[in-house]
């Protein structure tokens, strides 16, 4: 009750300050009145009796003080008058504050920005029903396990070097969700990327995904239209039925609610849309947003994957050593992982000896491994979170010099705010008053500075997801400001302010109050003048040091893609024009698709503007290959070689369309049939370790897991294959209809007269042509894919350049700013200099002396710190090591050369002090 | 925090609030009846009522009122809350042991 009350009375002296103040005053003076009163009838004069009634009362003001100080919000007040003045301050000097806001911006706003990334990547949880009881299954083995012959799926090792996926066979799953007791359920997916699909006769390529009965209802996700797919959609003979994005709804259907019950076709497959994802709902891969989920059904043309054959005919849904379906279940409230996964572990077990016999060696039997899946899969997240770890280092280091450059530009104002400090200690303000008054400013221009941040971030995370993507598969990454990101951004605001805040500050109080008020704001106490400078020189050096760490960083990463991109690939990217069929979605197949490819190319070699045209499976330098092992006729293996080779099935005139250069023989022609002779046509690096570099020419190899031999026909210079990074390596050249493996799809190279682009028109004609039903995919030019091979490299050298520059621009900032306090103060001692016979030329060389020291210093601690740091990129570099001297060498001279820039000017107007006018000055 | 001249705070807050326990005062009253009652021998320095009277209405133990005065003045009166009846006996019985005990001490050595 009591407390109710107070708290009541609390609120009222809140809200009712001014009221109160008001009735105090009235109750004060009320009170002298009465005593005046008492007085003035004991017989005093009007005068004596105010005196004295005065005298019993004490000092009004400070017991006002006092009073007000026990309604409690007397901190509530003192900081709205810091902010108050903390404002007009600034306000009054616009020039400063709008420095300090700019640069401290720039850094909270990358940082930012590079946060937002973080978190989506590989921070925020997924947007579904209490995401942390959802687990991933995966297998662990040392070897590949027995009962497995294929698997199709991502996998990778684990810390011990064990296999590690989550690939499992379908009978698998249903036997874990048909006898566990752990899950509350247990649902199945898989990636079916690039699906076709038909909305009134309108083809279109989407993201789709096959998912089980349970996957909406598992995950907790309602559909905020129609239904979610159920278990009864699995059963055979149901109708087939999709779930479509919102994302999705609102691009190919406008949003339309009549979106519901409609009819398309994916790969020729007729399906219903039953359902819309809600908005925030991408998947459960982060940076890979589903356009489509379908019901996972039995259907040739719906294989997992999005495969075009199943590995020797079997059936995805009974057979047990093809392992392709990922599985998330929920953990049942109150059980943990370990209690699911030793259940698990069980059925795995009975499950794999379904398949096979028990293996007798343990290490090609895989177990149960679960884990998390609070952030959904985590494939993105390992390709991503290095680069982003060594961005977030580098705008780390930009805040870092911000503050530090803030930092510098406070302590030259302090020294113009000496004397208001001093007046205001010596009017009986207290050190730890000031003190909070002095970092309520610096905050509050943090805080200025963060609020500019989040829109720089805003527009930079935005910037950065296009770098990311390289014009590639866009990353659908919803990076957008939630609160976390927020709350990121606020407490480095905070931090900042207290870091760049709190050093010059420190210096501010500790005035000797007598010196600082006789004589004029310019001229102080020296003690303090000196332990200023220091800081200010401590302060510009370390700018200076870390800023060359970054150009010296920057340096590096652009050297990597220039020597990338001005290496010798070894086939000629210019003029070509590169696009993807699979007619194999539509139901083409053997000989049938063969004639197909064959018919298509025909009419692209003859098309108008078409100088050549071909046709590979694997485009070149686009991070794709295919690895074989073979053995050559008539040579025994050397033990322990890898006699692995990169293979790639060509069309005809391959080689001159793409300028790769025939050495002997003959490349691939038309006359290569699946009826002929198999030849194959081979590299330098194939004859050079297969042959001793004698002439390939009639030697002949078969791949070791197929029976088909070929014979070399031909001979051909080396040539990049898949990476700019590896170079050529043991490579073979296969007629398309030559293949010991089914066909699939199949990408075409054509070398135009002209630019590239303009011929996309007629490519699609002649497509459309032979069948209207068949979407081109992966339009570029060789060119462009080339430059997608270079995403994260250009990411690197374009944003560390940019901060690096930055970085320069500020310590250069700091510099010029403190080299022209420290003229300003010397301006007597340059006058007596002068008047004693200096030159000009003298004090120049005196001042720009100073300068070259400090950053002769900066250059000193930044090298070996820039040789200390690059050590953790040197797996992104290429051509150079991380110590590359010419870089380094290069980087200090640039930095040596802006910072002089950056002391000339302020030593330049030391010069041209006049010596009247300066001693004068004081 | 002013301390009133050789009054603890402690002190100070009983003796207001025995003052007003009878009747509402303001707060010249307050300090006139304080000196009156001890025979002048307990000088308080009146303005330094106010921040205890605040302070004690903050605690909900006495409450404010703007009444008209006899001269037809509006002053600001001060009473007992019932917090702040139960404070007074507590803090009298307090006094009252504490007196004593100090009593003993001063006359038994």
């Amino acid at each position: 009750m009591v407390w109710a009350q107070r708290i009541w009375l609390r609120l009222q002296t809140l809200f009712r300050r001014n009221e109160n103040a008001q009735q105090l005053d009235n109750e004060i003076q009320f009170h002298l009145d009465q005593q005046i009163g008492e007085n003035l009838a004991a017989g005093m004069s009007p005068e004596e009796a105010r005196y004295a009634a005065m005298r019993t009362f004490g000092n009004p003001t400070s017991l006002k003080e006092q009073t007000r100080d026990t309604w409690g919000w007397t901190w509530l007040e003192q900081f709205a008058q810091d902010l108050r003045y903390g404002l007009r301050q600034l306000s009054r000097s616009p020039g400063f504050t709008l420095a300090v806001v700019l640069s401290l911006s720039l850094g909270i706003g990358a940082n930012t920005a590079i946060f937002s990334l973080i978190d989506a990547v590989m921070l925020r949880m997924l947007p579904v029903r209490d995401p942390e009881r959802l687990v991933l299954l995966n297998w662990v083995s040392q070897r590949r396990p027995a009962m497995m012959t294929s698997l199709t799926g991502h996998s990778d090792n684990d810390a011990e070097g064990r296999w590690r996926c989550p690939s499992f066979a379908y009978p698998s799953f249903q036997e874990f969700r048909a006898h566990n007791h752990t899950f509350s359920s247990i649902f199945g997916f898989t990636p079916f990327s690039r699906a076709n699909i038909n909305i009134d006769g309108q083809a279109s390529l989407a993201q789709g995904e096959l998912v089980t009965g349970e996957y909406f209802s598992g995950l907790g996700v309602a559909p905020i239209l129609g239904r979610p797919i159920t278990t009864d959609d699995e059963k055979p003979g149901a109708p087939r039925v999709a779930v479509i994005s919102y994302g999705y709804w609102s691009r190919q259907f406008a949003s339309s609610p009549a979106a519901i019950g409609k009819h398309i076709t994916i790969n020729a497959v007729p399906f219903m849309i039953v359902g819309v994802a809600p908005p925030e709902f991408f998947g459960i891969q982060p940076g890979n947003a589903i356009d489509i989920w379908l019901a996972l059904v039995d259907d040739p043309k719906l294989l997992p994957w999005g495969v075009s054959s199943t590995p020797g005919d079997r059936s995805p849904f009974t057979s047990r050593d093809w392992w392709w379906l990922m599985m998330m279940a929920r953990l049942k409230p109150g059980l943990t992982e370990q209690q699911a996964s030793s259940e698990l572990e069980e059925l795995f077990q009975q499950s794999l000896s379904a398949a096979a016999a028990p293996s007798a060696r343990p290490e090609t039997t895989p177990r149960i491994d679960l884990q998390p899946a609070s952030k959904g899969l985590s494939f993105l997240r390992s390709e991503f979170s290095k680069p982003l770890q060594i961005l977030m280092t580098v705008v780390a280091v930009v805040l870092l010099i911000a503050c530090a450059n803030v930092a510098t530009l406070l302590v030259g104002r302090s020294a113009t705010r000496q004397k208001e400090v001093a007046v205001r200690l010596s009017l009986g303000a207290s050190r730890a008053r000031l003190l909070r008054q002095l970092l309520t400013e610096s905050v509050l221009l943090a805080g200025f500075g963060g609020a500019l941040g989040i829109l720089f971030a805003n527009w930079g995370s935005r910037i950065l997801l296009r770098l990311m993507s390289g014009g590639g598969e866009p990353l659908n990454f919803e990076a957008q400001m939630d609160s976390k990101v927020l709350v990121f951004t606020a407490a480095v605001s905070v931090l900042t302010g207290l870091l760049f805040g709190l050093a010059p500050v420190l210096g501010t109080t500790r005035v000797e109050l007598t010196p600082a008020l006789k004589i004029g704001a310019s001229a102080m106490a020296f003690v303090t003048q000196k332990t200023r400078l220091a800081l200010g020189k401590t302060l510009v050096v370390s700018q200076l040091a870390l800023s060359l760490l970054l150009l010296i960083a920057a340096g590096l990463f652009v050297r990597t893609l220039q020597n990338l991109q001005n290496q010798n690939l070894g086939f000629d990217q210019r003029q070509l024009l590169l696009f993807a069929v699979d007619p194999t979605q539509n139901g083409y197949k053997g000989q049938r698709l063969i004639d197909f490819y064959g018919r298509l190319l025909e009419r692209l070699q003859t098309l108008p503007g078409a100088m050549s045209a071909t046709m590979s499976t694997n485009t070149l330098l686009s991070n794709s290959q295919s690895h074989w092992p073979i053995s050559v006729e008539g040579r025994k293996p050397l033990p322990g070689e890898d006699s692995g080779v990169d293979w790639n099935n060509v069309g005809p005139s391959f080689f001159e369309t793409m300028g790769i250069r025939l050495l002997l023989g003959r490349g691939v022609e038309w006359r290569d049939t699946a009826n002929s002779p198999n030849i194959a046509v081979v590299n330098e690096a194939f004859a050079n370790h297969f042959l001793d570099g004698e002439n390939p020419i009639g030697h002949r190899f078969r791949f070791n897991r197929f029976e088909e031999v070929y014979e070399i026909a031909g001979l051909v210079q080396d040539a990049k294959y898949a990476s700019l990074r590896n170079a050529p390596r043991p490579t073979v050249y296969l007629p398309y209809s030559q293949l010991p493996v089914p066909l699939g799809s199949i990408h075409f190279e054509v070398r135009t007269a002209g630019d590239p682009p303009s011929l996309v028109a007629s490519v699609r004609r002649v497509v459309r042509d032979l069948d209207s039903n068949l979407p081109l995919s992966e339009v570029k030019t060789q060119t462009e894919q080339i430059a997608e091979t270079l995403v994260q490299e250009r990411l690197f050298a374009q944003l560390s350049s940019f901060f690096g520059g930055l970085a320069v621009l500020l310590a250069c900032i700091g510099l010029y700013g403190l080299v022209g306090y420290m003229v300003t103060r010397q301006t007597g001692e340059i006058g007596i200099r002068r008047a004693l016979g200096a030159e000009r030329l003298d004090i120049f060389r005196m001042v720009l002396r100073k300068v070259l020291v400090m950053v002769a210093l900066g250059v000193c601690v930044g090298v070996p710190a820039a040789l200390a740091a690059t050590r953790l990129i040197s797996s992104y570099l290429y051509g150079l090591k991380a110590t590359d001297p010419p870089t380094i060498l290069l980087c200090s001279l640039l930095m040596l050369t802006i910072a002089a820039l950056a002391g000339y000017l302020p030593a330049r107007r030391a010069a041209s002090v006049d010596p009247l006018v300066a001693l004068r000055y004081e | 925090m002013g301390k009133p001249n050789d009054l603890v705070q402690g002190t100070l807050d009983l003796l207001i609030l025995k003052t007003i326990a009878l009747e509402p005062k303001h707060g010249w009253a307050i300090a006139k009846r304080i000196q009156q009652i001890s025979k002048e021998v307990l000088q308080v320095q009146q303005g330094s009522l106010y921040p205890a009277l605040h302070r004690l209405e903050q605690k909900a133990w006495i409450k404010a009122k703007w009444k008209e005065t006899e001269t037809g003045r509006k002053a600001k009166f001060y009473s007992l809350t019932a917090a702040g009846r139960a404070q007074l006996e507590k803090e009298a019985a307090n006094w009252s042991r504490l007196s004593t005990a100090i009593n003993l001490v001063v006359e038994t050595t």
